[in-house]
């Protein structure tokens, strides 16, 4: 995980939170051709864009 | 008495207000839950009248809100025991007659109203009491003293405040100012 800024299922949290607030109409962040809120997570996450981030306790 | 209160809450938002501005989104949410909500110490919430802090968003499982702790001012009214009130008569009834202070109303029973023995008229919906024919009726301005608060938290309209008038300075504004002026009157009388 060297470099990378999120575990993988802080990544899945992370797409799974957003994918469900654009499935119950929150604005999308991106230009896209896709229509599922899933698809349109993922991509956000991939472009970094998604205004959340991840409380932790303790060192990862 | 009315007070400003800054208050803590959690404001949710739900995601398609999430565009929106942040402070403008609160505000609606606030105002939402929070607005004629009754708390037995605070009393009934008047008016939110704007965030002060708004803290962290947090994200809940399964649940596509935001949710953010939030500081804000707030109109609140809660009727003080033994607190002087005017307010106007807008019901009569055989037991008595109801009082609007406002957010709420008051009782003001008829064993309350007067030292003297007090009838109901039902025909012209006022109570006259027997001796100096004093009456009160829909509309009329009192000022009466809150000897009984009970609020309801989860039937605020089942919230029951109790007034009385028995005692000088208290009672239907006129009777007032009748007895000033008799007053006045007497004491001219004397000093001649």
């Amino acid at each position: 995980m060297k470099g990378e800024k999120y575990t993988r299922y802080e990544r899945a949290r992370i797409v799974g939170a957003r994918a469900l607030q654009i499935f119950m109409g929150a604005p999308v962040l991106i230009d896209s051709k896709n229509s599922d809120p899933l698809e349109i997570a993922l991509e956000e996450m991939k472009l970094g864009v998604i205004p959340i981030t991840v409380k932790r306790d303790g060192k990862r | 008495m009315y007070k400003r209160m800054k208050l803590e809450g959690v404001a949710e938002i739900e995601p398609d207000h999430l565009g929106d501005p942040l402070e403008e989104a609160v505000d609606r949410s606030l105002r939402e839950k929070y607005e004629a909500v009754v708390d037995k110490t605070l009393g009934i919430i008047v008016a939110v009248l704007g965030a002060d802090k708004i803290g962290e968003g947090h994200i809940l499982a399964g649940d596509g809100s935001i949710y953010y702790e939030v500081t804000f001012d707030a109109l609140v009214y809660r009727p003080e025991m033994q607190e002087i009130v005017e307010g106007e008569v807008v019901e009569i009834v055989k037991f008595g007659a109801f009082l609007s202070l406002g957010p709420f109303d008051g009782l003001l029973h008829v064993s309350q109203i007067t030292n003297e023995y007090i009838s109901y008229d039902e025909k012209n919906a006022r109570l006259i009491s027997k001796e100096s024919a004093k009456s009160l009726g829909e509309g009329d301005k009192v000022r009466a003293r809150v000897i009984a608060v009970s609020l309801n938290e989860k039937e605020p309209r089942e919230s029951k405040i109790g007034l009385t008038m028995r005692q000088t300075g208290l009672g239907r504004l006129e009777w007032l100012e009748g007895a000033q002026k008799a007053e006045a009157a007497g004491t001219e009388a004397e000093a001649k």
